[in-house]
């Protein structure tokens, strides 16, 4: 105990300048194991010190002190004490032991999902994670725990603004597998389906060795959501996507592709059997949800494509069309769609006809300028950002080996015209 | 079009009429470099265009039998464990 008195008060005295706190890491770090030893030990230790003022000495005692399985009772006290800590530390010091502090973060993840509490940890995660990034184009291994509690706790709003950001830096794989995947799942709740398959299409993409379960979870939802927005879905993938995902995807997912087949038929009736038929698989995927919105956008994309046909349109003919039960329900449709603003339609009820429109913009209020002209501004610093990227890559000696120096070994001649093989030859990685 | 001329054009077009200029303009042309090579791989990464590929890569190989089906998926106990909330019919 006298160690740890001494330990308080280098703590109390080195918190300052960033060389006393570079100094007095150096000192926690060797006194690290003797706080594990006797962990209940620091229970009173921790009203001696601010979490503010002299956050490295309260975070390697607040991860000693919570190191260890709880109980439901013990995480019940101790979630105040992390939520109060990761709220009002200071950046600055916690960022000379990240692994530290995301070992603390992750117990307080996991103690809320143990009270089944998830809200209580929204705030306090997003906190964290602002904390340990470097700058916002850092995905840390806390966006995804972020992003967790967001989705069981439905505050969808508030983890779209962390997803707004651009992420370049990336510490783990399977941070960025996550990250997309969950970040996909809280774009599908706020209904930006179009941002959600751009992080879909992340998992799917991504480079793997073996096909990964995150990204036939998140093939499965991408197909889905494709149709939703899109009304079709193509199952090629691109040249990009690995040759995992392009051998093994498909596999996994078969319930899901013989969907969009179906779907693409065009007939209602026919891929509502399917739906049923095969409802339970969708039930323990816990995508039958979204497979009613799909079975719900077949109605609206049936109606955008008559208003590539007909100027006008009687209700009773887009009910007949569209397979609706009667007028009255497909001026529900239309009338929706025009809210949506997914097509420009006006409806005489006089006579039961719909007559399609233009789409009225004209691309020259000050707002489509607006919009037009930071689009742009983001495409110009992404291009600068690939620049950069490129060039860095091109002095990384791990690119430069495999580029410049083929498999060593190889004594075939590869370039000799009457040894030439059309089938491509793969490095060993 | 005059049949000497419709033959003439034929006999050109011909497997057995390439001149050697011809024969060594298209032994250029199949003589790889080792970015062509590099560029067949599928793990390039950045640098290969993002253009949809409607070849699947596996017929190359003249379809299964050559690579097996891996079953084993990386990752396998990541939390997946949500509710189906996505069903609209519940919000209405």
């Amino acid at each position: 105990m006298g160690s740890i008195e001494n330990l308080v008060t280098q703590i109390q005295g080195l918190s300052g300048s960033i060389d006393d706190i570079a100094h007095l890491h150096n000192i926690l770090k060797v006194a690290d194991e003797s706080l594990h030893a006797e962990p209940s030990a620091l229970s009173s230790v921790l009203d001696q010190v601010d979490p503010a003022k002299h956050s490295l000495g309260y975070l390697y005692f607040l991860e000693a002190f919570t190191s260890g399985p709880v109980s439901k009772e013990q995480a019940l006290t101790l979630i105040p004490i992390l939520a109060r800590f990761i709220n009002c530390c200071d950046a600055q010091q916690i960022r000379f032991a990240p692994d530290k502090f995301v070992s603390v973060c992750k117990r307080f993840k996991d103690h809320v999902l143990l009270i089944e509490s998830p809200l209580r940890g929204v705030s306090p995660m997003r906190a964290a994670v602002r904390k340990l990034q470097t700058t916002s184009e850092h995905l840390t291994t806390l966006h995804p725990d972020f992003l967790l509690l967001c989705l069981l706790s439905k505050s969808y709003n508030i983890g779209l603004s962390v997803l707004e950001d651009d992420i370049f830096d990336v510490d783990q794989p399977r941070d960025l597998f996550l990250y997309c995947y969950y970040g996909g799942m809280i774009c599908i709740g706020q209904k930006r389906f179009r941002k959600a398959l751009e992080l879909l299409h992340n998992v799917v993409t991504a480079p793997m060795n073996a096909i990964n379960a995150i990204a036939v979870e998140a093939y499965k939802k991408y197909i889905l959501v494709s149709l939703i927005h899109y009304g079709q879905f193509s199952t090629s993938l691109p040249k990009y996507a690995s040759s995992a995902a392009q051998r093994n995807l498909k596999n996994f997912c078969q319930p899901y592709i013989e969907l969009a087949t179906t779907y693409s038929s065009g007939k209602i009736a026919e891929f509502k059997i399917y739906v049923d038929t095969n409802r339970e698989k969708y039930d323990n995927d816990k995508n039958l949800g979204l497979v009613k919105q799909v079975v719900s956008s077949m109605y609206k994309h049936n109606i955008q494509r008559l208003t590539q046909t007909y100027l006008t349109l009687s209700l009773q003919d887009i009910a007949n069309t569209v397979q609706l039960g009667s007028p009255k329900e497909a001026e529900m449709h239309v009338l929706q769609m025009i809210q949506d603003g997914e097509i420009f339609a006006t409806i005489n009820q006089k006579d039961g006809m719909v007559r399609f429109l233009e789409d009225p913009e004209q691309y020259k209020t000050c707002q489509m300028i607006e919009h037009i002209d930071s689009s742009i501004q983001r495409i110009m610093t992404l291009s600068r950002k690939l620049n950069a990227m490129d060039e860095l890559m091109s002095y990384d000696p791990l690119y430069l080996s495999k580029v410049l120096f083929p498999q060593v070994g190889r004594e075939r001649q590869r370039f000799d015209f009457d040894d030439f093989d059309t089938v491509p030859q793969k490095f060993p990685i | 079009m005059h049949p000497r001329v419709h033959l003439h054009k034929q006999l050109e077009r011909g497997t057995g009429w390439t001149t050697v200029r011809e024969r060594e303009r298209a032994r250029e042309k199949m003589r790889p470099t080792p970015m062509d090579y590099f560029a067949e791989l599928e793990d390039q990464g950045t640098t290969v265009a993002m253009d949809v590929d409607d070849v699947d890569p596996l017929e190359i190989f003249g379809g299964e039998g050559v690579l097996s089906v891996d079953n084993k998926l990386a990752d396998a106990d990541f939390f997946n464990a949500f509710e189906d909330d996505f069903d609209d019919a519940d919000i209405n």
